[in-house]
């Protein structure tokens, strides 16, 4: 084989690597969102995305809560304006048939109020083959998407057999994707044509440009003008001027008969009713007196007292931050599904086991896991605004759940050891595996 | 390897005479230019204006559910007159071509199929209707051909470029009826526009980012769509008057001269 070819073969190799490789199915770029923003502004509990593996034209549901932070950053547009519960996925690989937001249908825009719970449900139907990553999200007016948690749905089938009916006010039923479209090629087509006739026109005697500029050059403008425009030109063009005006009258009288009963776009704001989350009420204070987060362990230390004004012991099982779950194994089974999941199972430790009824307990809560720096949390370091909040889930021997909202200031430690003992560095660290993290972080 | 074969072929001498010798070649010679030149012109420039519209239409172009009846016909037309404006001097300055406003839309129009179709259609997934772009090669038309007759920008502006706004969105009426049908669903009864963009996720595009009618007070009760294409004429002469402007400052040869 000769040099060139060689040369020329290696390099085309890798390209035909990358083409028999099979399609590989990348998640969003959620992590990228500041950590702050994630962590106070909409936390996401109880998703469920069932089921996970789906044909072509089957429904999917994406149903759970989420609670709109006490604590959103003034630094973020609010909620109360205009908001609307979407869903992240790749494009219409789904169409979307029914959203509710604590059972109110949800077509439109909504405003949600800082501080209260929402159930939430959405149904897809499945559009296009493959594996995507689904999430439910908020995108909220001025400030853009507030991701939640995500799993990997499977469509398969064959795209070309999905379908997407809708009957019409006027009792017609249409494939929606088809709707219309012969009108539109067609008015395209029509008009494509005049255009071509116009240009043909002007271009049937060739040569035409170089001939007329030659003639604007040597006989100037006004002379070019009297002998290249005829009284043919002025008369075709007249007659191009009554088919424009009569062709557009035309088509669209005809459009008028076609399609006799249209209304202008719809647009409006549609309020959820606000639906108290069983358990919001019951009497559990929280006092937080101190929260540290080691950049090194990717640990969350939280010192906080707990008042447990129920009649039931109660015990700490999980910790909810944006989109991620902390949860304490004791309590709270959990595992992760995929390498994107947005659990920490086991991550949760809690100095007292349980909180005795009517007592004021001072506890202890340290969140370690490599889904810190996974998810890219680790980055609330290096933000403008060291605060953090999250749901504290406390759980009764009957299993009944009490959740409740905490916001505090952070201290940042940047070494393994307390300060004022010795300092480690940091990148090296972070780089470094440490007990917990998994290969994939 | 053919000069391998052909080891004289180094000393071939000159040619005797140049290319074009007599009228007729040169005759030949301008087809050539019209044959080449024309057509790809016509999709530089349509490709010029597919760009300029994704920067400044955008949206609006781009899905059914924002092309409402203030201002999808207000914006378009004035912001697709740009082009066709400026290259209207030059086509008219130095060839006596009424041609120039066609040839954009034209080249526009094949330009943007072939956009909706790859990018948004196979690539994206978005179904055709609901992604199809606005035609307006009439009111181009209409544009050239009254330049044509009067042989003038100033009152080709003020026929030619109102009626370039005016007939938008009678033109266009057609592309986006289907798309106005209402549909119920639940209790709310909305357009078909309207149920598409709720089903076809857009991650990025949630509904109240649209512009409906936003700020009208109804003074022409429910004519909105008539009133604002004439408004739309009116600021087209406008525009025009302006773009031909900036067409005649940058077809100067001075100003190629410095450019190049």
């Amino acid at each position: 084989m000769s040099g060139p070819r060689l040369v020329r073969c290696l390099l085309a190799a890798p390209l035909l690597l990358l083409l028999a490789l099979p399609p590989a199915t990348f998640a969003h770029g959620e992590i990228a969102q500041m950590a702050g923003i994630r962590m106070r502004t909409i936390h996401w509990f109880d998703t469920q995305i069932e089921p996970r593996q789906v044909a072509v034209n089957e429904v999917v549901t994406v149903r759970g809560r989420f609670k709109v932070s006490e604590h959103w950053p003034d630094y973020v547009a609010k909620p109360e304006e205009w908001v609307f519960l979407n869903i992240g996925v790749p494009g219409p690989t789904f169409i979307r048939l029914d959203t509710t937001i604590n059972g109110m249908r949800q077509l439109q825009s909504t405003a949600l109020r800082r501080g209260e719970f929402y159930d939430y449900e959405v149904k897809l139907k499945a559009r296009v083959p493959g594996i995507w990553h689904v999430h439910p999200l908020v995108n909220v007016w001025e400030a853009g998407p507030v991701i939640g948690p995500a799993h990997f749905v499977e469509i398969t089938g064959d795209a070309a057999h999905f379908v997407n009916e809708a009957v019409l006010l006027n009792g017609e039923r249409v494939e929606v994707e088809q709707y219309g479209l012969r009108t539109m090629s067609g008015v395209h087509l029509v008009w494509l044509l005049v255009g071509l006739l116009w240009i043909g026109y002007w271009f049937r005697r060739l040569p035409v440009m170089m001939r007329r500029y030659v003639a604007v050059q040597e006989l100037g403008e006004a002379e070019a003008e009297r002998r290249l425009i005829g009284w043919q030109d002025i008369i075709v063009s007249g007659l191009f001027l009554a088919l424009v005006l009569g062709l557009t009258a035309g088509i669209a009288l005809w459009a008028n008969a076609r399609y006799p009963i249209t209304m202008p776009l719809q647009t409006g704001r549609v309020e959820a009713p606000v639906l108290p989350l069983p358990g919001a009420l019951a009497p559990i204070d929280i006092e937080i007196h101190q929260a540290r987060f080691n950049l090194p362990r990717r640990t969350l230390t939280l010192d906080l007292t707990v008042a447990n004004g129920t009649e039931t012991p109660l015990a700490v099982g999980q910790f909810v931050a944006g989109y991620v779950r902390f949860t304490n194994g004791e309590v709270v089974e959990a595992r992760r599904e995929d390498d994107y999941d947005m659990v920490a199972p086991d991550s949760l430790s809690v100095n007292r086991r349980t909180l005795a009824p009517g007592a004021s307990t001072r506890l202890t809560l340290q969140l370690e896991d490599a889904i810190w720096e996974e998810q890219r949390l680790v980055d609330i370091v290096a933000e403008p605004d060291l605060r953090i909040a999250g749901l504290l889930f406390f759980y009764d021997p009957a299993g009944n759940r009490y959740v409740r909202e905490i916001g505090t200031r952070i201290t940042p430690e940047f070494s393994i050891t307390p300060a004022g003992s010795e300092q480690l560095d940091n990148l090296q660290l972070v780089r470094s595996p440490l007990p917990g993290m998994r290969p994939d972080a | 390897m053919a000069l391998e074969l052909n080891p004289q072929a180094d000393a071939a001498p000159p040619p005797a005479r140049p290319a074009l010798h007599t009228a007729r070649e040169q005759w030949e010679a301008w087809k050539n230019v019209d044959l080449m030149f024309f057509p790809l012109i016509a999709i530089l420039i349509g490709g010029a204006a597919v760009f300029l519209g994704a920067l400044t239409i955008g949206d609006w172009s781009y899905w059914q559910d924002w092309r409402d009846r203030r201002w999808w016909p207000l914006l378009t037309p004035l912001l697709l007159l740009t082009l066709p404006a400026v290259l209207t001097y030059a086509f008219w300055k130095y060839f006596k071509l009424p041609v120039a406003a066609t040839a954009v839309a034209v080249g526009y129009l094949l330009s943007q199929m072939i956009s909706r179709y790859v990018n948004f259609h196979l690539f994206t997934g978005f179904p055709m209707n609901w992604v199809m772009p606005e035609v307006w090669i009439g009111a181009a038309v209409f544009l050239d051909a009254t330049l044509l007759i009067t042989r003038s920008f100033a009152i080709t502006g003020l026929v030619g470029g109102f009626f370039f706004g005016l007939l938008f969105y009678p033109m266009n009426w057609p592309t986006v009826a289907p798309m106005h049908m209402p549909v119920q669903v639940g209790e709310s009864v909305i357009t078909l526009a309207d149920y598409m963009g709720f089903q076809y996720i857009r991650t990025a595009m949630p509904e109240y980012v649209r512009i409906i009618e936003y700020g009208t007070l109804r003074t022409f009760g429910g004519h909105v769509a008539p009133v604002t294409a004439f408004v739309a004429g009116f600021f087209a002469i406008l525009v025009y008057y302006v773009f031909v402007w900036i067409g005649s400052k940058s077809a100067r040869p001075a100003f190629m001269t410095k450019l190049l």
